[in-house]
């Protein structure tokens, strides 16, 4: 089955070069004081400050064009830089979404004004970006859909309710997928559109819902008559369903599906070895050959993304695959160190092993269910 | 992936293809030496690639042999090629030119081969096999003879898959000559390729699960629908796709660091990888084709019993965690600095400096 073939990809010597200063950047913020290694870092760590030095170094939007402020650099490079942030657990929820699918989308689907207006603030790590997908009736069954734009003058007026929105209390703008035109059964995709809407905006109020272990990262967007001007429409009017799909390939496969945890994982061997425990090393060395088997096939599907190749599929199976070994860590380290998690120890690994327990049901579900995923694939190969 | 690799697999394909079929693996279990395909893959040279022209050798290098075993267990050919390939270039180093025989080797390290009566246990179809050469421990060296395994008292015994492990018995060593190695640095070099070896079969054996299970899915129809219309069926297939992709990718990365620094650590991983994974194949699999995939009749069970023989082989889950253990052990590097290759500056990431 050619589609699950995955190559092996060898960075090359400018790339490791390129590893290490990213590297060297952190290890030095972190010796300052700038951040502390958190499980999880790119849903729960927000820092302006820390994505503005990022933006700062050139590292937010690195693939997009230099005219938008980008550095125009390989899909590689951006996927160094990203595993070194979670590897070690940096603040960077605040610019994730804008970096990851917002940019890139409005960088293949926008108006020349929406470029220029948008990029180069995000690429400075000043301009953040929710998602606007999921509602309170429309989860994993996203194209039944209910919040509406309507046409008026000169723009649009939305309405409808958008929930689990990470981060909209911190971002500056939300792409929201709206219903354009009534639902036709028969084309259940269609009538979809993508509208960049301002969250300062009248009409907009945002409330939190607290995450199981208190904290605040997900919310509820209701948007009351909240107009929306005919140029801050993504693309074309209807097409929103097929443009959201586009950039799916990356999120699913990126490093952010399998590293969530591994900041855990790394301190735990660093303490097995101190303890000079070889049976809980050989125990912790199958998670870690886990993580290299996951790393290889998400760096070949990166390597395939690059030449514009079609990877949805192996891309959907990283995810999979990745969310459960995310979850797995805690699962078997807890056996290997035995101690009291909590997110207020002192201990930096019980803190992060309470933060990787207490995220853990977030890994299988966010960014499209285990269920959804493995839909998606079954169907996947039997009509490949 | 070159050309020359996927014209090499191509090639072995069609004739696995045509050779390696259901009843020639039946007609093997009962007791019948596969001679016609084994005659062709010598013919085509398979047998001595990655050895050199001018000592008698097919050339091509490790990343051809590797992919040709991956097809060979996509076809689960009852045939000893990769401990066939390893003979042979055993030979090729130390004795300079092969003649191409049924070969294979042994590593004497069960007590009953240290005196005669030499026994040797579990030897990869012994009872088809010309010649096996030993590798015993003499004082801290290696040594090893050319035994004539036609002469041998042959004890039947086989494996998961019915691929026959025997035990040879004989009172003669022959001639003895010394290796360059410990006994340990050439076991530890055998039982990497061997290792390596049972992960690209395996890839190629999960390969086949999957296609069968497609294959099934599509036909047998229950509640008026075909299997493959249920979510639970759906589940089975993306648990055992995402293996297939896992497995390919640790054989593209693992096989493309052989004889490289890199190897010891990436065939650890790989062999872990696959053995922890071949159950997850074979289950799903097995569970999906429920009764059918229980008989005898049906060959879905071709492919899971090697997978539940090979994932032993070469050195099973505990074996090699054992190895990186004492290798993460011994070094200072970070899990992180290892899996990228690229060392950090002062203290390393993801540490509580």
């Amino acid at each position: 089955m050619r589609q699950l073939q995955l190559p092996a990809f060898e960075f090359t010597e400018k790339q490791k070069e390129f590893r290490k200063e990213v590297r060297s950047f952190l290890q030095a913020e972190k010796q300052k004081g700038t951040f502390d290694t958190h499980a999880d870092s790119w849903l729960s760590g927000y820092s302006k400050e820390f994505s503005k030095k990022i933006g700062a170094k050139g590292w937010i939007g690195i693939t997009f064009p230099k005219e938008y402020g980008g550095q125009a650099r390989s899909t590689i490079d951006r996927y160094i830089i990203t595993e070194e942030l979670l590897a070690f657990g940096a603040p960077v929820a605040s610019h994730w979404f804008a970096d990851r699918q917002s940019g890139p989308l409005i960088l293949k689907f926008g108006t020349e004004e929406q470029k220029k207006f948008f990029i180069p603030k995000i690429v400075k790590g000043e301009c953040y970006f929710s998602i606007g997908l999921s509602e309170p009736n429309s989860g994993s069954d996203l194209a039944s859909l209910k919040t509406t734009a309507e046409k008026v003058d000169g723009g649009w007026i939305v309405n409808g309710m958008k929930t689990w929105t990470s981060g909209a209390h911190h971002s500056h703008y939300m792409i929201t997928l709206c219903r354009t035109s009534q639902q036709d059964p028969k084309n259940r995709h269609g009538g979809m559109s993508q509208l960049i809407i301002d969250l300062k905006s009248d009409g907009v109020t945002i409330r939190p819902i607290q995450f199981l272990t208190g904290e605040h990262h997900f919310n509820e967007v209701f948007l009351e008559n909240v107009f929306v001007p005919d140029n801050r429409v993504v693309g074309e009017v209807g097409n929103g369903w097929a443009q959201g799909l586009t950039e799916l390939a990356f999120e699913r496969s990126g490093p952010e599906r399998i590293l969530s945890t591994f900041p855990l994982l790394e301190e735990a061997i660093r303490l097995l070895k101190e303890k000079e425990d070889h049976r809980g090393l050989m125990e912790a060395s199958k998670l870690v050959s886990r993580m290299w088997a996951l790393r290889n096939m998400s760096i070949g599907i990166a390597a395939l993304l690059e030449e514009k190749k079609d990877v949805n599929l192996a891309a959907a199976l990283v995810k999979d695959l990745g969310n459960s070994f995310e979850q797995s860590v805690a699962e078997l380290i807890r056996l290997l160190l035995p101690a009291m998690p909590s997110k207020h120890a002192e201990d930096v690994y019980a803190r992060m092993l309470a933060e990787s327990i207490l995220h853990g049901p977030g890994f299988t579900i966010r960014g499209g269910t285990t269920e959804i995923l493995r839909g998606i694939v079954g169907k996947g190969v039997i009509s490949a | 992936m070159n050309e020359m690799k996927s014209f090499i697999e191509d090639t072995v394909g069609k004739i696995l293809r045509d050779l390696s079929t259901k009843e020639q693996r039946e007609r093997f279990e009962e007791g019948e030496w596969a001679s016609s395909l084994w005659k062709t893959i010598q013919e085509s040279g398979l047998t001595l690639l990655g050895i050199a022209e001018e000592k008698g050798g097919g050339g091509g290098d490790y990343e051809d042999v590797f992919a040709i075993l991956r097809v060979v267990g996509k076809h689960a050919a009852p045939v000893p090629l990769a401990e066939v390939i390893y003979a042979n270039q055993f030979l090729a180093a130390h004795e300079g030119e092969v003649e191409d025989k049924l070969r294979v080797v042994h590593f004497a390290e069960e007590s009953s081969s240290v005196h005669s009566p030499y026994k040797l246990i579990n030897v990869p179809y012994g009872r088809y096999i010309d010649e096996v050469i030993v590798i015993r421990q003499e004082d801290h060296q290696a040594s090893y003879s050319i035994v004539n395994a036609l002469v041998c008292e042959i004890e039947k015994n086989d494996n998961l898959a019915a691929e026959p492990r025997d035990s040879l018995t004989f009172s003669n060593l022959g001639e003895t000559k010394k290796l360059d190695l410990s006994f340990k640095e050439a076991l530890e070099d055998y039982k990497k390729f061997l290792a390596l070896s049972r992960v690209a079969m395996m890839t190629g054996a999960m390969e086949s699960v999957l296609a069968l299970s497609i294959f099934y899915s599509k036909e047998r129809q229950q509640f008026g629908r075909p299997l493959h219309k249920f979510q639970a069926i759906q589940h089975h297939l993306t648990a055992m796709a995402g293996e297939v992709a896992a497995a390919y990718a640790t054989l593209a990365v693992a096989s493309a660091s052989y004889l490289s620094d890199l190897e010891k650590e990436q065939i650890a991983m790989a062999k872990i990888e696959l053995s922890a994974n071949a159950n997850v194949v074979a289950k799903a699999a097995h569970q999906l084709h429920a009764g059918i995939g229980m008989t005898y009749e049906h060959e879905l069970h071709h492919f899971t019993r090697r997978l539940w023989a090979w994932r032993e082989e070469g050195g099973n889950e505990t074996y090699w965690a054992d190895q990186l253990a004492s290798l993460y052990q011994a070094r200072e590097e970070t899990i992180w600095e290892s899996i990228t290759h690229v060392k950090g500056e002062e203290a390393h990431a993801g540490s509580t400096v």
